[in-house]
């Protein structure tokens, strides 16, 4: 007991951060899933972080509830910003969203000055939110997560999601609303990625407009890229090293964003499919069905 | 007022058109969107600027050596970074993460050479001299910035439109496979091409460096979205469309400021990105000029 | 009863006319062939009727709704399922995963009910994974349910592209060249199983280059070429047409320069 807390003294803020990239992780896994890539996501995060975060502060709403609250705002933007930009293909799609974390950055500077309130803190961000995400809250969101994702692969939307990713007008000639199932994949990781800046609103204590910027996206594209886009558990597992790595050998934490960016090129063109290949999975599952 | 805006737009128009140039052409002719561009800015200008720190080297030296050094890198890039993904014939989507790998890697490279502070050049690296011309002023710097992107900008349509070299990326561009078998020689196009876009990302680099006298590690960042927005706006792959998607948006940067909010300056690339995507996505002049002509 | 009927319709590619003024109808419980030489407009004629492209001019009615303007999900909802010249299957899923997602509108099963794994979805489920199986059998896919798609030989793909099209429960169904890269004993097969499915009121239009497949199925044929319909007619007759001989012939004079 005396060991595990010690050790919980020291990593225990590891492992909730590490909770939080899972979240982040899979948030961008819905839309990479299904063939998009989205640099949207640090955005919906940093809309989850200042709503929870000024509810809990502001309005005095209980945890969950702003967490909620935050994660349904990220999602309705999301689909605010879904409509259009879905229409757009790939290289597109990447353009429109690369610069959505931007607004989101402008809006939370300027929205004090505009509306003459004193919700979001300006420049200077939001200080002394209390620390209300637990260890056990992140494990409990994150099953609860999984397991909606168990279900969504064996669902008729998983398998349109999956078609979608594989051959878009196949699978629009089979009768797929392609448009309709990309704002599904969309929001749902806007919702998540919501979520998860409210939790790490509650864990650091502090939200700052400039937390959720292009390397904020890139960061969290690392996670999914290195773990794998072909089976959820990938994003787990990218975010997973991704991060405490870092805390374990000292000279990545100083080289973090040169580690994150060789990743990427080298995991994309010598490891396309990630760390975590369903086929292994499939294996296993199969092994144990003959039994 | 406004014609003092007006010429503060012009020469401002002019250095995007020639950072968005490299940016268009690259998709022009590979179809690549190069996100790592920006990084390639970033680098133009810091080494125009260890040539006049470190090597005390005079400024019309500096601006090409800086060209060089940032078109080879551009070469390094697609060696590294999209060469082994075109050989295998990857998505979109895996260039595009390579690409973003690419510009962090080489953002965090300058950082640690060169710190996370703002470098600046020497005070007196150029004359400062102002002209007067009724209520409107003109620095020569700003001047001479118009003409080199004025000079660079002519002389790449001259390369693309009236030399063989021009010849041969059109063909590229319009379908590498043929283009190979017609005996064009595909692997040393794409080297030049990711050097001249490489090259002419450092030298607006170079002069934007001059003008705002302000280098770091981040200021690929927001060129990034601009030039997102100038190229979109011109059309992807669309050299003409670059040049004339650069002025217009530096107008309604400058108007926009000087109208309207200072607070706006920022939003004004994204507003205008996402009202050109959605309304035209093919953009103002329709896409890849290179691959037409 | 007339199923399917195309009222001039016209598509340009890049100012050449790939599909011009082109007219013809495709009736119920009736096998239609689309046949002419390479880069008649076959293809681009099942491109637009499947809404992956649209005309120019021209209208293209089903079953009395006029569909040229519909996307293609809506056109498939409508009944219209095709295959495709180039096998495109969803390569890493298995066969059955394959014909499975082709019963998309089979199935109605909501995010949330599959979410909380509802009775309503496992049945659902169950059900659409008993049929995609008798369909793999009908079409003699039993043994490959498990195989990725694109482990399997080119003839059995054909079958899975044309069982995941079935999947939908088509009215009329489009194949772009179904027996190529076939054997003739699997091309016997497959033409025997075409007219079964006749027999149950599916209707078919195909695009074939084999004349003896399209002599054993086709009610009914279209002549495509230059992107015109230069002949209509059974079998018999558009063979001995002497317009269709001419197009040939000068397909062979090409082919032997």
């Amino acid at each position: 007991m005396n060991i595990f807390s010690e050790f919980w003294a020291t990593y225990g803020s590891v492992v909730q951060f590490a909770l939080i990239n899972m979240l982040l992780g899979i948030s961008i896994y819905f839309t990479l899933y299904t063939g998009l890539l989205s640099l949207a996501n640090a955005g919906f995060m940093g809309i989850g972080a200042y709503v929870s975060a000024a509810l809990t502060i502001h309005a005095g709403t209980p945890f969950p509830v702003s967490l909620l609250v935050g994660a349904l705002s990220a999602a309705l933007i999301g689909w605010l910003l879904g409509l259009p930009v879905l229409r757009l293909r790939d290289v597109y799609l990447a353009i429109a969203t690369l610069g959505f974390g931007e607004i989101v950055r402008i809006t939370a500077v300027n929205f004090d000055k505009f509306s003459g309130l004193t919700l979001l803190g300006g420049a200077q961000g939001l200080d002394g939110i209390p620390k209300l995400t637990t260890p056990v809250s992140l494990l409990f969101v994150l099953f609860i997560l999984c397991i909606f994702l168990v279900q969504l692969h064996r669902s008729r939307a998983g398998r349109a999601l999956a078609a979608i990713r594989r051959d878009e007008s196949v699978a629009a000639t089979m009768g797929i609303d392609v448009y309709q199932y990309k704002l599904l994949a969309f929001v749902l990781g806007a919702f998540v990625a919501g979520l998860a800046g409210g939790f790490s609103a509650h864990l650091t204590r502090f939200v700052g407009p400039n937390d959720f910027s292009f390397s904020a996206a890139v960061n969290i594209l690392a996670f999914a890229v290195l773990g794998g886009t072909l089976h959820w558990s990938g994003a787990l597992v990218g975010a997973a090293i991704l991060t405490i790595l870092p805390e374990a050998l000292r000279f990545m934490k100083e080289y973090r964003g040169i580690v994150n960016g060789v990743i990427l090129v080298l995991v994309i063109i010598y490891l396309p499919h990630g760390l975590v290949n369903p086929k292994w999975i499939r294996g296993i599952f199969r092994r144990k069905e003959a039994r | 007022m406004f014609w003092q805006q007006v010429v503060n737009a012009i020469w401002l128009g002019a250095v995007y058109s020639l950072f968005a140039l490299g940016y268009t052409l690259v998709f022009g002719v590979l179809g690549i969107l190069n996100l790592a561009h920006p990084s390639l800015y970033m680098w133009g200008a810091f080494i125009g600027l260890v040539c006049v720190t470190t090597l005390h080297l005079p400024i019309w030296l500096a601006l090409p050596i800086a060209m060089l050094g940032s078109g080879l890198l551009g070469v390094l890039l697609d060696r590294i970074a999209f060469k082994p993904l075109r050989a295998r014939n990857a998505p979109h989507l895996a260039t595009l993460i390579s690409s973003i790998g690419a510009s962090i890697v080489l953002i965090n490279v300058a950082q640690g050479i060169f710190s996370a502070q703002v470098s600046r050049f020497p005070f007196d690296i150029f004359p400062v001299r102002v002209l007067k011309f009724g209520s409107v002023s003109v620095t020569l710097l700003q001047l001479t910035i118009l003409g080199i992107s004025m000079l660079i900008m002519i002389f790449l349509r001259w390369l693309i439109m009236g030399t063989r070299q021009g010849q041969a990326m059109r063909a590229v561009a319009h379908n590498a496979v043929t283009a190979a078998r017609l005996g064009v020689p595909v692997d040393r196009i794409i080297m030049q091409t990711f050097f001249i876009a490489g090259a002419l990302a450092g030298a607006a680099g170079v002069l934007l460096g001059l003008a705002f006298n302000s280098i770091s590690p981040f200021m690929g960042g927001p060129m990034n979205l601009k030039g997102l927005t100038v190229i979109v706006l011109g059309g992807l792959g669309n050299i003409e469309g670059a040049v004339v998607g650069g002025f217009i948006l530096a107008f309604s940067e400058v108007m926009s400021v000087a109208y309207l909010s200072s607070d706006l300056r920022d939003a004004v690339s994204f507003i205008l990105l996402l009202i050109i995507l959605l309304v035209r996505p093919n953009g103002l002049l329709g896409r890849a000029s290179v691959k037409r002509a | 009863m007339t199923m399917l009927t195309l009222n001039r319709v016209t598509r340009y590619f890049g100012g050449l006319a790939a599909v011009n003024d082109v007219s013809f109808e495709a009736e119920a419980n009736q096998i239609t062939g689309l046949i002419g030489p390479n880069g008649a407009g076959k293809t681009t004629l099942l491109n637009l009727i499947s809404g992956l492209d649209q005309p120019a001019s021209g209208e293209i009615r089903f079953m009395d709704r006029a569909i040229q303007k519909l996307p293609p999900h809506k056109i498939n909802q409508l009944g219209i399922a095709r295959t495709y010249q180039n096998i495109r299957l969803f390569a890493e899923m298995s066969a059955l995963d394959n014909i499975i997602v082709g019963m998309h509108t089979q199935g109605k099963a909501g995010l949330l009910s599959a979410a909380l794994s509802l009775p309503g979805y496992r049945a659902e489920e169950k059900r659409l994974r008993e049929q995609a199986l008798q369909l793999a059998e009908r079409l003699g896919l039993g043994s490959f349910c498990n195989t990725p798609a694109d482990a399997l030989s080119y003839g059995d793909q054909r079958r899975v592209e044309i069982a995941r099209a079935l999947a939908a429960h088509p009215k009329l169904l489009l194949l772009d060249e179904p027996t190529a890269g076939m054997n003739a004993a699997e091309t016997a097969r497959l033409g025997e199983l075409i007219l079964s499915l006749r027999d149950e009121g599916l209707a078919a239009l195909v695009i074939e280059h084999d004349m003896s497949f399209i002599a054993q199925v086709c009610d009914h044929v279209v002549v495509l070429n230059f992107g015109e319909v230069i002949a209509r007619g059974t079998v018999d007759a558009v063979k001995s047409d002497p317009t269709v001989v001419a197009a040939y012939l000068g397909e062979e004079e090409a082919a032997d320069a």
